[in-house]
């Protein structure tokens, strides 16, 4: 190794002058300088919600009057007016049931085929496996086409089910992608014991399979939720009435393009995002994995 | 359920686990190999139709309407059209414009963020390696807890948050600096992909955290023992070790910006001034949903799956190459 | 046993989820039978005169007892409601707001909508001003909720201010006057210039807003986007250069961040002083007028025409409850309203005897200039103004931003752009 070499050279003889002593002594500073980048680098990630949150406290007239005051009178008015104003409690409920929609059928079907996938492979799995991961790639935008036309001629349009099998079927090939290394991951004797005992392979599935990936399904339910409650475009495309409006879409109310509600918009999207973070941030170990496997 | 394990017997040969013992076995492996593979097909049999139900079948229509006309602004009739939408697309500026944004702000946007990701891994996974102590994995964890906080947040609200920090009257930027620039307005794409990349930094920054951590300490110490750096550490160590997580992340991560932005653009710029960051997924919106033009649309949309499904294909590629 | 205790917790906590969303979706069924009509919902786009159906609404509640259920929709989403509404069927609302200015054409010649002429009464259609605006053949698409149309706005103490006055009388060699010619406009403006406290003029880049600006100079010159006789686009006629033109001269002495400002933030900064001209819609007179008489001054839009502001109520073909829909366009067009949104808005009333009553006449200060316009009001005469508007606005960009020549820009927008196209498709 050149590096291994080339430093050698430059290694002065033993004692308090050594390598290793010296990048002790240098590794005081050097974690402190470390820490300190790295909090900067966190205020910094967290100052754009922190001042969305500071913002949303304010009154209107403040927001405009003192821009850079953090707690000026704080007003909960903004939070009230979603509810007063624009529909902000059918939003929610509608919100909840889209994700968990979206949820019981990424983790239903995701669950049983990449159990399948995992355990019974079969010719063309790897192809199909393949192929999932492509439709991963598509553009949601795209899909919004046809699916809005289909949508409309089943009369669906303006229901939180075309939401929900939008917002899923770009879901589940991630989800199944996801979930395969959990099954792979667990020990192949309990499930045989299971088929000996006379269970079906379902059977095996229900009872014994997913209580031992249970982390994994719930990494995958932690995902398939977040998916459903942020995602924006389906609501937007399928839904414009306010019984089928959940949250995301419901912001857009705010910028009417005769004036924005600022005050409101800061509010919701707080509202909006205060669910998922406090998810993310409580289940952050198995948010983490999911991304790592996902990739 | 345990008692039962413990009583197992032993492996059935034909499993392909060990040699056949006679041809009862071979035939029962053979049968049970079959029911094996319906069984797999069985289990993976509902996802798959939900996903030819909503996505294969859609796609299928999608590539029909696009030799079609169907402009209900126009007429209410459906009108075979050839290749008329393709060479619409083919010459107009629009989408050629639009085509080009959406790259500029891939590559950018990518760039930013595995930077800004990878530098912030590789502190993170010093501190982690070398504060063992509980103050320390407890400020891991709770530095953990804030990074992931881009991906929590919906694109919408990360888009409202970005306007509110830069908007010219009341945002905290100008305000600090003196300035009334109004940033989405002057600096529009600019602005677009430091929210993204704000959003999406996350991914890169956990992926590339896992990858170093994985790097075996001892070579840190063999490092160090020969005095090498920080910098040198990172730059001989570490980074050769992780290139292929970066290559796959970088690549997963170029695909998903260029077909997914839609939100963070729709929210703060609608695709403009004019059509300065009408990125292609929002091209597509537009055209279908604003000018009601479906034959158009569906041939953008199919050109929009033609690329997502190359760039699906090189990323298997990459992945599998990075990965031997 | 363990495992079967397990199954029904899973269980249960599925039927919760499930039932979740069976209520989401029946929440979200909207019931297309009314057997009587209780309610009539009516789609309209957020803006002041939507605030004041809204505010008076009870009103109609009280003396019809149907409840109306007024959306306001965003602006960017509004077009591809009502083309959902009116064209598609989707059979949500009972009354449908149009714009008056933009999409009369496509109702006309497009729109699946109910025929008002045999549905309101004689007495109260002969009232309706401009009613022929709305009419093909003798089907009535629709009933103007105001009329509403551009003026100049100025800052009359600067105009009034003889060291100013005097100023531009020795540059120019004639009084400060509000310009009665674009060319006149144009010096006005050049002198007002002085960045960055006092800019000469405002013109709003988001599409829908300078594509605005473009239809008053392109009326105002007497042209139009489209023949109706000939069914051809005329987008490259004299009067279409030229307004680019002075597009393209007038954006260069805009405040910064134009490009992402309507004309509500242009009325926002001629009351924070930053501008010295621009043109609106008058439904701002009444604020400027009482808040600030002395600093701002209306006079006339210049030239030949005037683009027609005014919400249209449509009642569509596939209406729930039609029934519901004309009791309430009843009530909008009555003159109990239509005084108390003039008063209210600023907004021209529709109806010739609500025009002569004295308090509305004291109250809309500047009403005998409105009257002069009115007769000379102008809609856009293509049937997909929303792509069309998008395409203008690529052709003024193209000359404010790139520098193009307005001529090539024009020519570029008919022979190139819409290729093919029609005015009526």
């Amino acid at each position: 190794m050149s590096l291994a070499v080339s430093l050698r050279r430059s290694r002065s003889s033993a004692g308090t002058n050594s390598p290793l002593a010296r990048s002790r002594g240098r590794a005081g500073w050097g974690r402190l300088a470390v820490v300190a980048v790295l909090i900067g680098a966190a205020l910094a990630t967290i100052a754009p919600f922190f001042w969305l949150l500071v913002s949303s406290l304010k009154t209107e007239a403040d927001i405009f009057a003192s821009p850079l005051a953090l707690l000026k009178a704080p007003t909960l008015a903004n939070y009230a007016s979603l509810f007063k104003q624009f529909h902000f409690a059918i939003a929610t409920l509608n919100s909840i049931a889209i994700s968990l929609g979206v949820v019981v059928i990424s983790v239903a079907l995701g669950g049983l085929a990449a159990y399948g996938f995992s355990r019974y492979p079969f010719t063309g799995s790897r192809v199909l496996l393949s192929g999932l991961l492509i439709t991963r790639m598509v553009t949601p935008a795209a899909l919004v086409v046809p699916l809005y036309l289909i949508m409309n001629a089943l009369g669906l349009l303006n229901t939180l089910i075309s939401i929900i099998l939008g917002i899923a079927v770009l879901n589940l090939p991630f989800v199944i992608w996801v979930l395969r290394p959990f099954f792979d991951a667990l020990p192949r004797e309990i499930e045989e014991a299971g088929l000996v005992d006379g269970l079906s392979p379902f059977g095996v599935f229900l009872r014994i399979a997913v209580r031992l990936a249970a982390p994994g399904l719930l990494t995958v339910a932690l995902l398939s939720f977040i998916a459903g409650w942020t995602d924006l475009l389906f609501p937007m495309s399928f839904a414009t009435t306010p019984e089928a409006t959940p949250l995301t879409s419901g912001l857009l109310q705010m910028q009417t393009g005769y004036k924005i509600y600022w005050g409101s918009l800061m509010a919701g999207g707080v509202y909006l995002t205060l669910p998922t973070l406090i998810l993310s941030f409580a289940l952050q170990k198995y948010l983490i994995r999911g991304l790592r496997l996902g990739y | 359920m345990r008692q039962a394990a413990r009583n197992l017997p032993p492996p059935v040969a034909g499993e392909g686990r060990g040699g056949g013992v006679g041809s009862l076995a071979q035939v029962t492996g053979r049968v049970r190999l079959r029911s094996r593979r319906l069984t797999g097909f069985g289990l993976a049999l509902p996802a798959l139709i939900f996903v030819f139900a909503f996505m294969v079948y859609p796609v299928v229509s999608l590539v029909v309407l696009s030799f079609q006309e169907y402009a209900p602004l126009r007429s209410t009739a459906t009108t075979f059209a050839g290749l008329a939408n393709y060479v619409w697309l083919a010459g107009s500026d629009l989408v050629h414009q639009s085509i080009w944004v959406t790259v500029v702000f891939t590559a950018a946007s990518v760039a930013v963020e595995m930077a800004i990701g990878l530098a912030i891994a590789v502190l993170l996974a010093k501190l982690v390696i070398e504060l063992r102590s509980q103050p320390g994995r407890l400020l891991t964890r709770l530095l953990g807890g804030v990074f992931i906080l881009p991906f929590a947040t919906p694109a919408i609200a990360g888009a409202i948050a970005w306007k509110t920090l830069l908007n010219p009257q009341f945002g905290p930027v100008d305000a600090i600096f003196h300035t009334d620039i109004a940033w989405f307005a002057q600096f529009p794409l600019a602005s677009v992909i430091v929210a993204d990349a704000w959003k999406m930094m996350p991914f890169v920054l956990f992926l590339m955290f896992a990858a170093i951590l994985s790097i075996e300490p001892e070579q840190y110490e063999a490092a160090r023992l020969d005095g090498a750096n920080g910098w040198q550490e990172f730059r001989y160590l570490t980074l050769p070790l992780i290139l292929p997580v970066v290559a796959v992340t970088a690549a997963f991560r170029a695909v998903d910006a260029f077909t997914k932005i839609f939100d963070t653009v729709f929210v703060t710029t609608g695709g403009g001034p004019a059509t300065d960051t009408q990125v292609f997924p929002l091209l597509i919106w537009r055209t279908t949903f604003d000018y009601l033009n479906f034959g158009h649309a569906s041939a953008l949309a199919v050109v929009a799956i033609i690329v997502s499904a190359l760039l699906g294909a090189s990323l298997l590629a990459i992945r599998r190459a990075s990965s031997t | 046993m363990a495992v079967r205790s397990g199954i029904g917790a899973r269980t249960l906590a599925l039927l919760p989820a499930v039932g979740l969303i069976v209520a989401g979706c029946a929440n979200s069924s909207t019931s297309n039978t009314n057997a009587s009509p209780k309610v009539v919902r009516v789609l309209a786009v957020a803006g002041p005169e939507t605030d004041a159906l809204i505010k008076y609404a009870p009103e109609f509640e009280k003396a019809t007892g149907i409840t109306a259920s007024i959306e306001q929709v965003a602006r960017p989403l509004w077009g591809q409601r009502k083309v959902r509404e009116l064209i598609e069927g989707a059979g949500l609302y009972d009354v449908v707001m149009v714009g008056g200015g933009d999409d009369n054409t496509w109702v006309k010649y497009k729109a699946h909508v109910k025929d008002l002429s045999k549905l309101l009464p004689a007495d109260q259609l002969s009232q309706v001003n401009l009613l022929d605006k709305f009419k093909i053949g003798d089907k009535i698409i629709g009933i103007p909720q105001y009329y509403n149309f551009p003026m100049l706005f100025y800052r009359k103490d600067l105009f009034e201010n003889p060291s100013e006055q005097a100023a531009f009388k020795a540059k120019y060699g004639k009084d400060l006057a509000p310009p009665t010619s674009y060319e006149d406009m144009y010096q006005v403006a050049q002198f007002f210039n002085r960045p960055p406290n006092l800019y000469g003029f405002f013109i709003g880049g988001v599409d829908w807003s300078i594509y605005l600006d473009d239809t008053y100079f392109v009326y105002g010159l007497g042209g139009n986007y489209g023949d109706l006789t000939t069914k051809q686009l005329t987008l490259n006629t004299p009067e279409q250069k030229q307004a680019l033109g002075w597009l393209g001269k007038f954006t260069a002495l805009n405040p910064p961040g134009w490009q992402t400002d309507n004309f509500f933030d242009g009325d926002t900064l001629m009351q924070n002083g930053k501008i010295a001209m621009y043109q609106n819609w008058f439904y701002i007179w009444q604020t400027f007028h009482t808040k600030q008489p002395d600093k701002i001054g209306m006079a006339p839009l210049i030239g030949k025409g005037a683009h027609l502001g005014a919400f249209v109520a449509t009642i569509p073909d596939a209406a729930p409850s039609p029934a519901a829909g004309i009791k309430f366009i009843q009530w909008m067009m009555g003159a109990t309203y239509q005084k108390e949104q003039a008063i209210a808005t600023g907004d021209l009333p529709i109806r010739k005897d609500v025009m002569q009553d004295s308090d509305v006449r004291n109250a809309l200060v500047g009403i005998d200039q409105f009257e002069k316009v009115l007769p000379n009001l102008q809609y856009n005469q293509t049937t997909w103004v929303g792509e069309l508007s998008a395409g203008v606005s690529e052709a003024i960009f193209k000359v404010v931003k790139d520098g193009t020549s307005p001529d090539v820009a024009a020519d570029w927008l008919q022979n190139e752009k819409f290729k093919g196209r029609k005015a009526i498709e």
